[in-house]
């Protein structure tokens, strides 16, 4: 065991550790939709992009700020939501894969969200499950996303449960956003799609 | 191997441990049968055991996964969380306790019904050809409880008949049933991270 | 050989001496800091072990072995919504109440953990999730959801990690039929030892103040 091995083995075990606490920062973030904290955690690389679901595939520098400003996603005058909107989800189960060459990862997370969205005063319940499929990069020394890509499986009123309404009714028409990628299939409960893994079977490798 | 490259090599094995649990509770989403399967350790000394009997040996845990049916209705989310592994000293045998909960939606009698389910994990692992696999998965249900309900009201659900075993294969009997309200805490792996004790 | 002849051998013998002890420091330092290096690795993962291991304790309520959690120091501190529990007897009175029901459930898993270890290696901190379900029976019986935030210290006492100060923002607590927008934070029904009376806690925001609870860290990526 050579010293530059034992330093490369080190800095994949760091790797790690700093990926996983990017994808929980950006949703601690996420919960009040601190949208400028958000912003700063993505690659400056023109590929960069960002898939929630259906709401549309954004994509470079661009397409990731009006994804996550506040006013531009949820098509308001306001810069930041009200006291009454909540949008928890927790990233869970993390399997984090760092490229050989130490530039580069995948993730894969559970989400699981309870948000508050408040339309027209009111505010909804919604309990909303997905999978992420992450690329991140590293620049300067720091770990950032590249391309986030959020499958959601359900998106529930609280009332009702996934088999009831697997997805509530969005207030946003889908056509006010750009068209979904290829990559990202309506795919939601109840498909039976498996969302494609980043890795191989940890002991067959195939 | 001096003590720093044993010291790294611990790091190293928790992290894929880490990782094969959480690739565990990917597959059982969709129960990825054979995927499953293949996260266990091709020795004689395997077994699980979820509530539903005690499944040893390779037959037993092969019986185990491949029952069950999919549908596009089917979910059987079940996230593996807070996971505390500790390696023991040889580096070659290792223990977990997890949570397991998910949103489930399995259809019983033909009626697909949303359910919640909490439990928790203690697992054993061994390394075998330098990968870390199981050895064996017990799971303590806590509560599988319909959506409309809740774990008070309804704390357990029958187990689908999809999930029976086939050709009459009868599993032993399950060696912890104690899901809420028996107040049983699973038994601990580990002892108290502060006092040892 | 001539002195000349000697002088100048010599002269390269400590050349060589020198760049070899040069050598020497560089490799010393760079195994002095993988070592450094992996004792934070390691560090992290023994305070995630303890907070997980609390999140465990927390489900049926093991109040003795929650309690050994922290550490013994006169600063320790633990803050839930329910008062400001001060001092070593403060984290008693909060944990150890008595026999626990079989029917009750207290499941608070312990989620996404940041945990960050200072550069002394001495002391650190981590912002968590709670989330669980639970059930506590005390005039009459009914199933919850909790959700709320950590923000705890942890300090290094001989060689063991330990909870320093424990502080959790309810985001909600809400019955498990109402959902958090109708019903946010019910009244509690469990509760530690009357007496002595806690001091006032110090941050309850939870829904629908549309506050975060503050961060320890600074933005990963910008440091701001």
């Amino acid at each position: 065991m050579t010293l530059e091995e034992l330093e490369a083995r080190i800095q994949t075990i760091e790797d790690i550790e700093a990926i996983k606490k990017l994808q929980r920062a950006y949703c601690y973030y996420l919960e009040h939709w601190q949208d400028e904290e958000i912003i700063s955690l993505w690659s400056q690389s023109p590929d960069v992009s960002v898939e929630i679901g259906d709401s549309g595939f954004y994509k470079g520098k661009e397409g990731v700020i009006e994804f996550f400003t506040y006013s531009s996603h949820f098509f308001t005058s306001e810069s930041k939501p009200p006291p009454e909107f909540l949008h928890l989800l927790m990233p869970l189960a993390g399997i984090v894969d760092v490229d050989p060459d130490g530039k580069t990862a995948k993730g894969r997370w559970y989400g699981l969200g309870h948000m508050a969205i408040p339309r027209k005063g009111k505010a909804r319940a919604i309990i909303s499950s997905g999978i992420w499929e992450n690329e991140y990069v590293k620049e300067d020394g720091k770990w950032k996303f590249k391309k986030l890509l959020f499958y959601t499986i359900f998106g529930t009123p609280f009332e009702d449960s996934w088999v009831k309404t697997s997805h509530f009714e969005r207030p946003i028409p889908l056509a006010k956003r750009p068209p979904p990628s290829a990559k990202n299939i309506a795919a939601a409960y109840p498909s039976g799609y498996v969302f494609p893994y980043h890795y191989k079977n940890p002991v067959t490798g195939k | 191997m001096t003590e720093v490259e044993a010291r790294l090599k611990t790091l190293e094995d928790v992290e894929e441990i880490n990782k094969l649990q959480r690739a565990y509770g990917y597959y059982l989403e969709h129960w990825e049968k054979q995927q499953l399967v293949d996260l266990f350790s091709g020795g004689p000394d395997i077994s699980i055991d979820t509530g539903r009997g005690l499944y040893l040996g390779q037959e037993g845990i092969k019986q185990f996964f491949f029952t069950g049916k999919r549908s596009s209705e089917f979910l059987h989310a079940l996230m593996q969380l807070s996971g505390i592994v500790d390696v023991d000293p040889d580096g070659k045998t290792a223990k977990g306790r997890w949570y397991g909960f998910g949103p489930h939606a399995i259809p019983r009698d033909g009626v697909v019904r949303a359910s919640w389910s909490m439990g928790v994990y203690e697992d054993e692992y061994i390394k075998e050809d330098g990968k870390w696999k199981f050895r064996k998965i017990h799971w303590r249900l806590i509560f599988s409880t319909p959506y409309e309900d809740g774990w008070v009201k309804t704390p357990i659900m029958p187990v689908p008949a999809d999930f029976s075993p086939i050709d009459g294969f009868k599993p032993k009997p399950s060696t912890f049933v104690k899901p809420y309200p028996s107040g049983d805490i699973f038994p601990y792996h580990y002892k108290n991270p502060v006092t040892g004790k | 050989m001539k002195v000349d002849e000697w002088e100048t051998k010599v002269k390269k013998l400590v050349e060589t001496v020198e760049k070899q002890n040069a050598i020497i420091k560089q490799l010393t330092r760079t195994v002095e800091e993988h070592d450094v290096r992996i004792r934070t690795a390691e560090d992290i993962e023994a305070i995630k072990k303890v907070q997980r291991a609390y999140g465990f304790y927390l489900e049926h309520w093991e109040g003795q072995q929650m309690v050994d959690l922290f550490s013994n120091s006169p600063d320790v501190a633990l803050d839930t919504g329910r008062g400001f529990y001060a001092g070593p007897e403060g984290i008693k009175q909060f944990f150890l109440r008595g026999e626990i029901p079989p029917n009750l459930l207290h499941g608070l898993m312990q989620l996404s953990g940041i945990v960050d270890v200072d550069p002394d290696g001495k002391t650190a901190k981590g912002r968590w999730y709670g989330f669980g379900p639970h059930a506590i029976p005390v005039d009459g019986i009914r199933a919850t959801w909790s959700f709320g935030v950590y923000e705890n210290e942890y300090i290094k006492e001989n060689g063991k990690w330990k909870i320093k100060k424990l502080h959790y923002n309810a985001i909600f607590s809400t019955l498990y039929e109402d959902g958090w927008v109708k019903t946010p934070l019910l009244p509690a029904s469990f509760h530690p030892q009357e007496e002595p009376k806690p001091g006032p806690s110090t941050f309850i925001r939870p829904y629908p103040y549309g506050y975060g609870f503050p961060f320890h860290y600074k933005n990963p990526v910008s440091g701001e």
